[in-house]
């Protein structure tokens, strides 16, 4: 996943340095500077990075299930683009397209913004 | 970079140093602070020697140019956060958290998160922290310059209530004259490189001042024709360029 490093990576590299500073003045100990000062600030490219890693995770099991495996959504889709039924594959194609927008509302959206809601919305 | 500055700080003073940029201030308070040990020369704290090992035996609270606060804390949690680090008991934390958010005028907005709040309201939390743990020493890095001059009027009328009504020890660094004349009960004039006590004047203005003090005027007047004399003499043989050009 050199994707998910990079993005990492940039996350680290974005720490704010004048809150570690803070920390510092304060005498924090160096597990609460790390736990309650940098982990925080990688929070936001952690999930982006996790949202990355989890589309393509779906597209590569997908397309393995396609080449080289007996069951799953990839072989369904092959099988009956085998057989020249449209209809089959829309329904497969559609079925996996709402699961993947369940994670994503269910799971992914509703965690960031819990995650993130210290930010100023639009709105106010 | 720092030499020969020999000062007493008396208990509940509050102190500013009043130096030109570049003059080693931060240093200084990091050394205060314990974050740099001194090479030569000794600094101690109600007694105590400061160094980078010895750092716990003072507390010490900070206040910086920026409010650095946590952006995804609420304001208490954030004016918690040096609290816990201390192992505060949590109700005796609760009660410091809102008897110093009461007292910088923000008891109100606990539940805020600070980007939610303005500079000024965001420097007030800053201060807060700085309190809440109740220091020996309160260091002040030019905690205001960073404000709007009706904001940073406000507050520094404010600061002065509040540090009287804590009693705590200040050590406040600025750069600007009037704000160091009208906080404090001494201001010492360092130089830059090496940086040296140029002035150390007694302010005998009774609190609460007003801004607009005469006495606080004369003062103002003598320490900025002085400052400005020492700048151009460490300027070289130049001459004199008069401020203001």
């Amino acid at each position: 996943m050199p994707a998910v490093a990079i993005n990492m990576w940039q996350g680290v590299k974005a720490i704010d340095l004048s809150l570690i500073r803070m920390g510092r003045a304060f005498h924090f100990s160096r597990s609460s500077i790390l736990r309650k000062l940098v982990v925080p600030q990688v929070i936001p490219f952690l999930l982006a990075a996790l949202r990355y890693a989890l589309g393509l995770a779906w597209k590569i099991a997908t397309v393995v299930e396609l080449i080289g495996l007996s069951s799953g959504v990839g072989y369904q889709l092959g099988y009956w683009f085998g057989l020249f039924n449209m209809t089959q594959v829309l329904a497969w194609t559609l079925m996996f397209t709402i699961v993947l927008l369940l994670i994503e509302f269910v799971i992914l959206k509703p965690t960031e913004h819990w995650l993130t809601r210290w930010r100023p919305s639009m709105q106010n | 970079m720092i030499d020969g500055l020999n000062v007493a700080v008396e208990r509940g003073s509050l102190l500013s140093i009043l130096g030109p940029s570049g003059c080693g201030k931060s240093t200084l308070l990091n050394m205060i602070n314990g974050l740099d040990d001194v090479t030569s020369g000794r600094i101690a704290v109600g007694g105590h020697t400061v160094s980078v090992r010895s750092r716990s035996a003072v507390r010490i609270g900070v206040v910086f140019q920026e409010p650095r606060l946590l952006p995804w804390r609420t304001v208490r949690d954030n004016v918690r956060l040096p609290l816990d680090e201390l192992d505060v008991p949590r109700d005796e934390a609760d009660r410091r958290v809102q008897r110093y958010l009461d007292l910088v005028g923000l008891g109100e907005f606990g539940d805020y998160y600070p980007l939610r709040l303005s500079g000024g309201m965001q420097q007030r939390v800053a201060l807060a922290r700085g309190l809440a743990i109740e220091p020996d020493l309160l260091l002040a890095d030019e905690p205001f310059s960073a404000l709007d001059e009706i904001t940073a009027r406000k507050l520094r009328q404010e600061f002065t209530d509040i540090w009287r009504a804590t009693g705590r020890t200040v050590l406040f660094v600025t750069h600007n004259i009037r704000e160091a004349v009208f906080l404090s009960t001494r201001m010492l004039v360092v130089t830059a490189r090496p940086c040296t006590t140029h002035m150390d004047i007694a302010i005998d203005v009774p609190y609460p001042r007003v801004p607009e003090d005469d006495r606080l005027f004369e003062i103002e007047k003598q320490v900025t024709r002085d400052f400005i004399r020492m700048e151009e003499a460490a300027s070289g043989d130049r001459p004199a360029e008069r401020a203001g050009v």
